[in-house]
Formats: structure tokens, sequence, C-alpha cells
């Protein structure tokens, strides 16, 4: 693949997801939302709950029908869900009457179908072991915790050596450390195998430790792209000596601060047609006392 | 919010110094057709015909290159020549083309004195966002370290908004405002007003934006107006009606809350509309009443200078930009 189209990797383009109405107009959930992700980069998206980052995801994925727009990947339209993208909820949802390596075997037999059965049993022990379970490939989803759960769908996801994966708050339901060492983890995947990936989370230290880039999404209705931050750190991330970077606080501060201005958004106060950018091209000129008049050069009336 | 620098009109600008250049019709030189410089309550006004070709000097560089350039480098020889031969004390310099289809008509530079306040060029990058290829900052640390790393896909932000609409942009109130991205620190810094101007437009596309950001203490200029033809005008740009669409007024003793507020500034019509009609920038100084031709006296309310930008969409006018000094 050329590197132009490696800069290109993921183009998303005007994606707009919008629900029926009963008093009328459809809603839009999310409208005219763009971003390009490179190939091997990692992008968070963060907002408000409900803003639409999830819905996002999934148009990606495959899983909702998006109502206008496009998303391209490795210069293919998606039509509907695929292989060639991964996904991790924040609940694993693995099946409880099969172990740890079955579950990841499910997939790796249908996608790798072609190989042999040795080879297929290699790829899951691989990804088995780079999310930490050598240990506990036999083991049932009850015997699991919380974190090994995750690990498990996580492994299930990466066998599959998706184009794209994708994550959905995937830490959500874990505790600070399992957090912690669950991010640790997928980050030394994602840096080894350089899989281009889209994390949707709340958590702004999250973001900043895991992505290249961070997304910052307005509130919706007709939620989009706020802007984005390229973030400056060096990868492999190493978490203390990001917490002692001295710009670390400044955009941390700038992130927080953004989804404040956001939540001030829900305000009615704020709507003031002074506290927002001035849509010069949606004012009303008829209407206004200070028009001026010209007739050929330099004639005023 | 309530800050001391609103109840008086700040006297002082960041903009110390204009400068008008036009592109003569065989497009083979740029003559000075105006020329402003404020020193303190003083006012220099004068049009003398000195000419420049394509890259030579500032003015020659954003001609040449199509797109605003930022000279800021500290310590910079051009500047600190340029500043002791006019008298002033500049930190900065920013010119910017006045671009009709593939044409560069004029260009205007900005001779910018220490304050705080920031100029931006946000120009498209490969992945299709704005991204800050030239910049001046004064006493915005923070705002400066974090804008180097923010991108804004088309609609996104002032810059991308600019950008979608091929048009000029004026928000008000930055430090309320959850529409401008970067807000985090304009409470920090008191920045008030932002003006996004579309550089190089093309087909209802622009090529980058020129973000002027201004603080309440001292102002880019006294006074920022967006003026428009009114709907249904569009096609005869001749015999427009032009309506005041934004503005910001508080370097002349606006509110905050001025910035749709509609009255009128006597001679900022005059100004608008010989740039309308033109389709050039006019760079004009205040007269002392009675049809002096000396400048106006400084009451630090009265407006000192006008400064008139045509805003092109592809070939034809959009918008005119006021700046009031």
């Amino acid at each position: 693949m050329s590197a132009s189209a490696d800069r290109r990797y993921v183009e998303i383009a005007s994606l707009t997801k919008a629900y029926p109405s009963a008093f009328g107009e459809p809603v839009k959930a999310v409208d005219d939302f763009n971003l390009i992700l490179r190939r091997g980069e990692v992008v968070s998206l963060i907002g408000h709950s409900g803003c639409g980052k999830s819905t996002v995801l999934t148009m990606v994925a495959g899983l909702n029908d998006i109502t206008s727009g496009s998303v391209v990947l490795a210069g293919r339209e998606i039509q509907g869900p695929g292989p060639d993208r991964g996904v991790v909820f924040q609940s694993p949802c693995l099946l409880p009457w099969l172990t740890a390596f079955q579950n990841v075997m499910l997939g790796i037999d249908q996608v790798y179908a072609h190989g042999t059965k040795s080879e297929r049993r290699q790829i899951c022990e691989y990804y088995l072991d780079a999310v930490g379970l050598a240990d506990a490939m036999d083991r049932y989803p009850r015997e699991l915790s919380g974190g090994m759960q995750q690990r498990v769908g996580i492994a299930r996801a990466i066998a599959l050596k998706p184009r794209m994966l994708l994550l959905d708050e995937p830490f959500g339901r874990l505790d600070s450390l399992t957090r912690m060492e669950l991010q640790d983890v997928i980050l030394g995947v994602l840096d080894r195998e350089q899989i281009t990936t889209m994390v949707v989370t709340h958590d702004v230290d999250e973001a900043i430790y895991m992505s290249h880039r961070i997304c910052m999404m307005t509130n919706g209705p007709a939620a989009t792209v706020g802007q984005v931050l390229e973030l400056p750190f060096d990868r492999p991330r190493n978490r203390s000596e990001l917490l002692e970077h001295p710009d670390y606080y400044e955009f941390r501060g700038a992130l927080i601060s953004f989804l404040e201005r956001q939540e001030l958004r829900k305000s009615p106060q704020s709507r003031r047609p002074d506290a927002t950018v001035v849509p010069a091209e949606n004012a009303t000129p008829e209407g206004s006392a200070n028009t001026l008049q010209t007739a050929g050069a330099g004639g005023i009336l | 919010m309530t800050h001391a620098v609103q109840k008086s009109a700040a006297t002082s600008t960041l903009v110390q110094c204009i400068e008008v250049w036009d592109v003569d019709p065989q497009a083979s030189l740029m003559r000075l057709t105006g020329h402003v410089r404020f020193r303190g309550n003083l006012m220099d006004f004068e049009t003398p015909g000195r000419s420049v070709r394509s890259g030579e000097g500032l003015a020659g560089m954003a001609w040449h290159q199509r797109h605003a350039v930022v000279l800021q480098e500290s310590p910079s020889e051009l500047l600190q020549q340029l500043g002791t031969r006019k008298g002033l004390d500049l930190s900065a310099l920013v010119a910017f083309p006045v671009i009709r289809g593939h044409e560069v008509l004029s260009v205007v530079v900005l001779g910018i004195s220490p304050g705080p306040g920031a100029f931006e060029v946000w120009s498209r990058d490969d992945r299709d966002e704005l991204s800050i290829s030239a910049s001046y900052y004064s006493g915005l640390k923070s705002f400066e370290l974090i804008s180097r790393h923010v991108r804004f896909p088309k609609g996104a932000g002032l810059p991308g908004t600019v950008w979608k609409t091929g048009r000029s942009q004026l928000a008000c109130n930055l430090n309320h405002s959850p529409g401008f991205m970067r807000s985090f620190a304009a409470d920090e810094t008191e920045l008030n007003t932002g003006l996004g101007l579309p550089v190089g437009s093309s087909a209802g596309n622009c090529d980058s934006v020129l973000l002027m950001l201004s603080s309440y203490a001292k102002p880019v200029a006294r006074a920022m107006e967006i003026w428009q033809p009114g709907t249904g005008h569009h096609s005869s740009v001749d015999s427009a009606v032009l309506c005041c669409t934004a503005a910001d007024r508080i370097g002349l003793g606006g509110s905050p809350d001025s910035c749709l507020a509609m009255s009128c500034i006597p001679g900022a019509k005059d100004v608008i509309s010989a740039a309308w009609d033109s389709g050039r920038p006019i760079l004009t100084a205040s007269t002392e009443p009675g049809g002096s031709s000396r400048p106006a006296a400084d009451d630090g309310v009265s407006p000192r200078a006008f400064l008139a930008v045509p805003v092109y969409r592809s070939t034809e006018r959009a918008a005119a930009v006021l700046m009031i000094f």
C-alpha cells in the first residue's frame, strides 16, 4: 500500500445519522462528521455521555446504518460489518459454555479457514499470550475476573488481524488498577501490530495515554467534530514519564475545559447569539437598520 | 463577566501600522496606495507611490505565495529596521492577499505592536484538516502551545466554519463561547473577539484562513464588522444592499454584548461602499471636523482610521470586512 494511501487509511466523510421523529423532521444524532486516520494510528473520541461517540463507532463498525456520508477503510467503502474491523465493547460477551481458548478460536476458525488446525491453534495461543492469559486459556468465563474476560474479548478481536480495531469504552467496567493494566496490554499490542484503532472513552487521561490524536466531539443533537488534538508525546508510552511531561497538564486542562464548555451549550443562557460563532451567512440583514445601498462607484444611499 | 477595560474604550490597538498595496493591471508591480501608522496619540496618513515586484518584501511575498504571511522572528532585523524607521515598536508583521478567483488584487500589511492577541494562518493539510502554518502570539503561552497541536476539519471551530462557508466570520465573547473550541485559554488571556478571513478562495473553497484574535485590553482594532449583500441582491453586486451582519465594537466603548448591535459609526459606510465598488481594500483616515485634510485628533473614542477589505468567494464579492482603528 502506498504512503499516500497509508496517510488516508480510514476516511470518514460527512457521516450523518438521523432517526425518525414522531414530531416532524428526523433528528440528527450525528451530523457531518469528518475524520481521517493514518494507518496504525490510535484515535480517541471523547465527548459527553450521549453525544454520539458510540453512534459514530457503530457506524464505522457497520453495525449501525449510515444515513448519509461514507466510511472508506483501506480504499474500500464499508458496507455492513466485516472481519476487517474488530470491535470490543464494554462487556466482552463471551460464550459461557466455551473456554477462553475456544471463544477466541471461534472467530479464527472462520477467518483462517484455509490454515491448518495447528496454525490456527498457534494464532490463538499467540494472542491469548499477548494479553497475558497464557495460563488461563482453558478456563471458562465464570472462572475469570472481569478484567480477564475483557482480555479474552480483546484477544478475540485482534486475533483476526483486523485492518481496524474499534474499542467502545473497553475499560468502563473495570477498577482503576485493572484498567491501567489493560491499557498497557492493549497499547503494547497496538504498537507492535500497528493496528489502526478508534477508542471511545469518557476518560481524559485514558485518551491522552493511549492516543496519537484525540477527536473532541460537540454535544448532540447533531454532534460533530469540535476539534482534533494531536498529541506530541513519544510512543511507546510510559505512564510515569507521561505524567511528568511538562505539557501533560496543559493538554489535560484543554480537554477538560472543552468538555466543560460543551456542557454550557445545554444552558439556555449560553445560546445567546453573541455567545456563539456568529454565522454571518445565517444573519438576517433584511431586518437590520444598518444597511447601505451602493449604486455604481462610490454611490451611497 | 466584568472587565474594567470594558468600561472605557481601549485607545491603543495591536495594529500600529497598515499598508495597502494594489497590484497594477499588468500584474507586474504592486503599488503602495495607502499607509497609516499610529504613534501614541499621533497618526500619519500618506499615500506614497512606492512599488514592489512579486516576491519582494513582505507584501511581495504574500502576493507571490498567495496566502497570508507572518513575520515575527525575534529579534528580526527587518522588524527592527522597520520599527526604527517608522518610530514604532513592532513585534510582528502580517500580510494577507485579497484574491479574486486566481488573481491577486491587493495585499494588506499590518504592523503589530506587543500586547495580548494572536494572528494565525490555518492551512489545509494532507488530511483535509486545518492546521497552523504560520502564527504570532503574544502573552498567550498555553493557548499557543495547544493551538499548535489543534486540527480543525471542515466546519469545525472558527477556522473550519470560515473554510466551510467560504465567508468571513466574526466571533464575540470568546471566553463564554462554546462555539469557540479553544476557549480553554480565552478566560485566562481575556481574548474577546475572533475574526476569520478566507484567503485564496476558489470555487467556493478557501485554501487557508487568517484568524485575528483580539483581547479586551488591547484589541486588534477598535471595532470589526462584517458587511454582506442582503438576500436577493447577490447577483447585482454593483447595486447591492450591504448589511452589517456581525460587529464587535469593544474598542469604541461597546459592551461585550454589542456583537450584533447595529449602531452606525460615522464614516464607516463610505469606506465600505468604496471597497465594495472598487473591489479592493480601502484605507482612509478620519479627518478633522470641517473638512480639513489633517487626521482627526485622537480623543480615545472617535475612529482614527478605517480599513475595508472585500472578501471574494471565487470571483464574486461575498462580503466586506471593516476594521476601525
